[in-house]
C-alpha cells in the first residue's frame, strides 16, 4: 500500500498555473505577438542580407543611381509590411493589405510589387511592347539595350517565403510563444483590443 | 545521375515456355516489360544491353511488380555480373505496388546483361525503369532535370501553313496569327510526320520569321504548332514565350542519416538538405496563362510524383501567386515547392562473407554464412 498525501496549497497553486496557461494560450494578443515577432525577423532578415537573396543587377542599380540592400533601397516595402489579428485564436503577418497604396513615385502598388518580387518576371525588349520599354530607358536612364537582348529578366526573390521558413527553422516562432507566455512581452493581458 | 542501359534487348531461354510483351497496363516510368513464365521452373530471359563498366556508378535499380502467389519459397534468381541474388515473394510483392530492388555495384565491372531466372514453375513478373546511378555533388542539378523531364503543358494552340516552305527558308507564311507571340517556340511537322521545333525571331502579320533557317521542306496545308517548353534556370538560353521555368530560390543545408538497404548489404547514407524550387508559367497572352495554369494545378499542383535518380519522389506545393502584368511585363503564375535531394553516399558497408563466432562456455566453433 502506498499513501499519497496532497499538499494542498502547492496543487492550488498548479491549478492556478494551469488556468492562467490556458487563459495565455487563448489570448488573441498570443497570435499577434508572434505575428508582431515574425514582421521584426523579416525586415531585420531582409535588410542584413541574411536570407541570401539574389543580388541586385547592375541595370536596377544603375536606374536606382547608387548601391542599396536587396529589395528596396529605403525599406519602404518592408515597412509596409502589415500584421493584425484576424479572429480569436488567428493572426496574419507579411501581407500588404492596403491593393490601392502605391510605392512613392510609381503607378505600382506595394501589394503588386511585392508579388512581382516573389514571382520574379520579365520584359519583352522585341515587338511594339519592347520598343516601348527601350524608348523608356533610353529616354530616363541613358540606357540603351543591344538589338539582340530580348528580354529584361528579374528573378524570383521570395523574401517573405525565405524569411518565413528561416523563422520556422530556427525556432524564432517556439522563442515567441516562449516570450509571450512567460509574461516577458510587452503584450496587454486582456482578451480584447487587439489592434 | 540516372542513366537507363542503352539499346536493350529481352532474350527467353526456351520461347515456348516464356512470353515477353511491352506493358503499360502498370508502370513506374510509363511502360515496363512482362515476363510470363509458364511451367518453366529454372527458365531464364536474359536482359541485355550496351555495356557498362558499374564500378563507376553506385547502385543498379531495377523495379519490379510480381503477379502474388502462395509460397514461402525463392520465386526469382537475379544475376548480375557472376553472383546471384535469390528474392522470396516477401521481397517482391509490396502490397500492390511495384518495389524498387537496389544493387550495390561499386565492386562489379563491365557488364553486359542481367539475368532473371524463375525458380518457381510458373511466374509473372513485370519488370521496369532498368538502369544505374551515382549521386555526386551534382544532387541538385539531377532534380532541376527530372523536373523538366516531367513536367509537360499543352498551348493547345495549332494553325497550317498557308504557303509551301522550303529547306533554308527563315520566314513562313500561317493562315492564323492567334496566340501566336514575339517568341513563340513552334513545332513544323510534315505529312510524314517529321516535326522540327524552331523560334520565331518576330512576326509580321502571317508571316512568321524564324531565328535560324527551317531545315525540312514542307508543304501548305502542313500543321504549325505552338508549345510552351519548360526551361530551366542556368542550364537554356532560349527564352520563349509562352514557357513554364524552373528556379531555385532557396537551399538549406542540412544532414540527416539514413541507411540504404541493397540486396548486397546497407550503405550509409545522408540527406543533406532541401531545395526551394518555383516553378512557373510566364506568358504575354494572360487568357493563356490561365489556361496553362489551370493544366499545371490538375496535372501537379498540390503534389506530384516524379522520376529522381531512379526513384519515385513526392514533392508537395508549399504556396502559390499569381503576378498580373504590372510594369510591361508578362503575367506570371508561380507555385513554390520543397524537395529534397537524394541522399549523398558516405560508406558502403558490404557484406559480409564468412564469420566465425566462438561462444564462451562452449568450446565448440560455429560458423555462420551470408
Amino acid at each position: 500500500m502506498v499513501t499519497c498525501r496532497l499538499d494542498q496549497r502547492s496543487f492550488d497553486e498548479f491549478v492556478k498555473g494551469l488556468q492562467e496557461l490556458g487563459h495565455k494560450i487563448n489570448d488573441p494578443n498570443l497570435q499577434l505577438h508572434r505575428a508582431k515577432k515574425f514582421r521584426e525577423y523579416t525586415i531585420k532578415a531582409v535588410s542584413s542580407g541574411e536570407i541570401d537573396l539574389k543580388a541586385l543587377s547592375g541595370l536596377t542599380q544603375a536606374i536606382s543611381g547608387g548601391t542599396y540592400g536587396p529589395i528596396w533601397k529605403t525599406g519602404g516595402v518592408l515597412r509596409e509590411m502589415g500584421f493584425k489579428s484576424t479572429g480569436k485564436n488567428t493572426a496574419e503577418a507579411g501581407y500588404w493589405d492596403d491593393t490601392t497604396r502605391m510605392l512613392p513615385g510609381k503607378k505600382i502598388t506595394y501589394a503588386g510589387w511585392v508579388r512581382a518580387l516573389h514571382t520574379g518576371f520579365r520584359i519583352p525588349l522585341k515587338g511594339d511592347a519592347g520598343e516601348r520599354v527601350r524608348w523608356w530607358f533610353r529616354k530616363y536612364h541613358g540606357i540603351v539595350f543591344k538589338e539582340s537582348t530580348e528580354w529584361l529578366i528579374v528573378p524570383p526573390r521570395p523574401f517573405v517565403w525565405k524569411a518565413y521558413f528561416d523563422y520556422v527553422r530556427t525556432n524564432k516562432d517556439v522563442e515567441a510563444v516562449d516570450e509571450f507566455l512567460r509574461g516577458l512581452s510587452n503584450s496587454p493581458k486582456t482578451t480584447s483590443g487587439a489592434s | 545521375m540516372f542513366d537507363e542501359f542503352q539499346n536493350v534487348a529481352w532474350t527467353p531461354s526456351d520461347a515456348g515456355l516464356i512470353t515477353i510483351a511491352d506493358n503499360t497496363d502498370t508502370s513506374v516510368s510509363g511502360a515496363c516489360t512482362s515476363l510470363v513464365f509458364a511451367s518453366a521452373a529454372n527458365e531464364y530471359v536474359d536482359f541485355t544491353f550496351t555495356g557498362v563498366d558499374l564500378s563507376q556508378w553506385q547502385e543498379v535499380v531495377l523495379w519490379l511488380y510480381m503477379r502474388d502467389q502462395l509460397t514461402a519459397d525463392n520465386v526469382l534468381r537475379i544475376t548480375i555480373d557472376g553472383t546471384n541474388y535469390d528474392l522470396s515473394r516477401a521481397d517482391i510483392v509490396n502490397a500492390g505496388k511495384w518495389k524498387q530492388i537496389l544493387f550495390d555495384c561499386t565492386e562489379m565491372g563491365t557488364v553486359y546483361s542481367i539475368r532473371f531466372t524463375s525458380l518457381v514453375a510458373n511466374l509473372t513478373l513485370f519488370v521496369d525503369y532498368v538502369g544505374h546511378r551515382k549521386v555526386g555533388y551534382d544532387m541538385d542539378v539531377d532534380v532541376i532535370k527530372a523536373l523538366k523531364a516531367h513536367i509537360s503543358l499543352d498551348y493547345d494552340v495549332a494553325t497550317t501553313l498557308s504557303a509551301d516552305v522550303s529547306a533554308g527558308a527563315t520566314d513562313i507564311s500561317v493562315d492564323s496569327i492567334a496566340y501566336i507571340t514575339d517568341k513563340s517556340l513552334i513545332e513544323l511537322e510534315d505529312a510524314s510526320g517529321n516535326i522540327e521545333p524552331t523560334q520565331i525571331e518576330s512576326r509580321e502579320g502571317t508571316t512568321l520569321t524564324m531565328g535560324v533557317s527551317v531545315t525540312g521542306t514542307y508543304s501548305e496545308g502542313d500543321e504549325v504548332r505552338i508549345t510552351c517548353p519548360v526551361r530551366s534556370e542556368d542550364f537554356d538560353e532560349l527564352e520563349p514565350d509562352p514557357v513554364c521555368g524552373i528556379n531555385v530560390y532557396d537551399r538549406h543545408a542540412d544532414r540527416t542519416p539514413d541507411i540504404l538497404q541493397t540486396e548486397n548489404g546497407p550503405k550509409y547514407i545522408e540527406y543533406l538538405g532541401s531545395l526551394g524550387i518555383i516553378i512557373y508559367i510566364d506568358c504575354s497572352n494572360k487568357k493563356k496563362l490561365l489556361q496553362l495554369s489551370r493544366e499545371f494545378d490538375n496535372k501537379y499542383g498540390k503534389g506530384f510524383v516524379f522520376l529522381l535518380d531512379g526513384d519515385k519522389v513526392t514533392i508537395y506545393l508549399e504556396d502559390s501567386v499569381f503576378s498580373d502584368s504590372i510594369i510591361g511585363n508578362n503575367p506570371r503564375m508561380a507555385y513554390y515547392y520543397f524537395v529534397e535531394p537524394q541522399p549523398y553516399s558516405q560508406s558502403v558497408f558490404g557484406t559480409t562473407g564468412t564469420l566465425t563466432v566462438i561462444p564462451q562456455s562452449l568450446s565448440t566453433a560455429v560458423t555462420i554464412e551470408s
